[in-house]
């Protein structure tokens, strides 16, 4: 696993909260977490080794055992292995606690963290990638230029004249 | 600050959805790792925000010191410019191995069940690391 920080433009429902889009990311940045840290904060979380953290180490487990059940071995045990990795990694950082209710961060937090948001109005809309634009411009020119030449091609075969009786 | 029984419900609660979470968990369409952009590594990646909630003052709060619903009525998103998220890139464990010097064990008391984790910086170096987990039951 890799961790970089990067900024995003990100949009959220007001209704349900959930994280609609993301675009604009900025260059990664590498993050560089020892491994050391991780093992601590797995440490305040199960508990110190050998203390009595029964309760947490069963869970983990039994929560095992149900990725393991849900499907594909192998997918269901690394799946499992990367989301404990990053309880802590998310959980774990300097807004990670933060309290709602405040009118101002609390705790305070760095300068890096400052956003400026704004309320919009969302409204639906089709977009297409630019190879399929593309395609579809090449395919539209090429039937074109089909039906052109083989009118050209009828239309010398007739004499240049239609028909008339 | 945050007692052991506070951080272990937290655990509890949040490992099985943390990459389904729909508030702040946005899955990427590729990684940035650059073994993974070659195709050496087949990577998934998620991008981490920190989600409405981790924004002050809290923008769906009913308080007239702040813009809220009631002033925009019609406005039913929230555009945030400039978030800071965490994007992790994940991959298979190829040609690697685990030094067990880098593992740390939990166990109940009676020993019945087990966690072995296991964590070290990559050889391929950077940022990157690799883990590995065992966890055993009927551990005796």
């Amino acid at each position: 696993m890799a961790l970089w920080t990067r900024t995003a433009n990100t949009v959220y429902s007001r209704s349900s909260e959930n994280l609609m889009n993301a675009t604009a990311l900025s260059s990664p940045s590498p993050q560089v977490i020892a491994p050391r840290d991780l093992l601590y904060t797995f440490n305040a979380t199960i508990g110190p080794t050998n203390s009595s953290a029964d309760n947490s180490i069963i869970f983990l487990n039994t929560l095992f055992d149900q990725f393991i059940a849900s499907g594909d071995d192998i997918s269901g045990a690394q799946n499992y292995l990367r989301q404990l990795l990053t309880f802590p990694i998310v959980w774990f950082q300097p807004n990670g606690f933060a309290n709602p209710a405040a009118d101002v961060p609390d705790p305070p937090l760095p300068p890096s963290l400052e956003v400026t948001a704004a309320f919009a109005a969302s409204a639906r809309r089709s977009v297409i990638t630019a190879r399929m634009a593309i395609s579809y411009t090449c395919l539209a020119a090429g039937i074109f230029l089909w039906c052109v030449i083989n009118s050209r091609l009828l239309w010398g075969r007739r004499g240049g004249l239609p028909e008339t009786s | 600050m945050f007692t052991e029984s506070y951080l272990q419900l937290l655990l509890l609660s949040q490992v099985i959805p943390i990459f389904y979470e729909p508030k702040w968990t946005f899955p990427m369409e590729s990684a940035v790792t650059p073994a993974c952009s070659t195709g050496e590594l087949t990577c998934v990646s998620y991008l981490f925000v920190g989600g409405m909630d981790a924004i002050t003052p809290y923008p769906n709060r009913d308080d007239p010191k702040f813009p809220n619903k009631n002033d925009t009525p019609g406005a039913d998103s929230l555009a945030v410019f400039g978030e800071r998220g965490l994007q992790i890139d994940f991959w298979d464990l190829i040609g690697e191995s685990i030094n067990t010097s880098s593992c740390q064990t939990w166990a109940t008391q009676s020993g019945s069940h087990a966690i072995i984790l296991c964590i070290q910086p990559s050889s391929i170096g950077g940022n990157n690391l690799i883990a590995c987990n065992q966890l055993s039951s009927n551990f005796i």
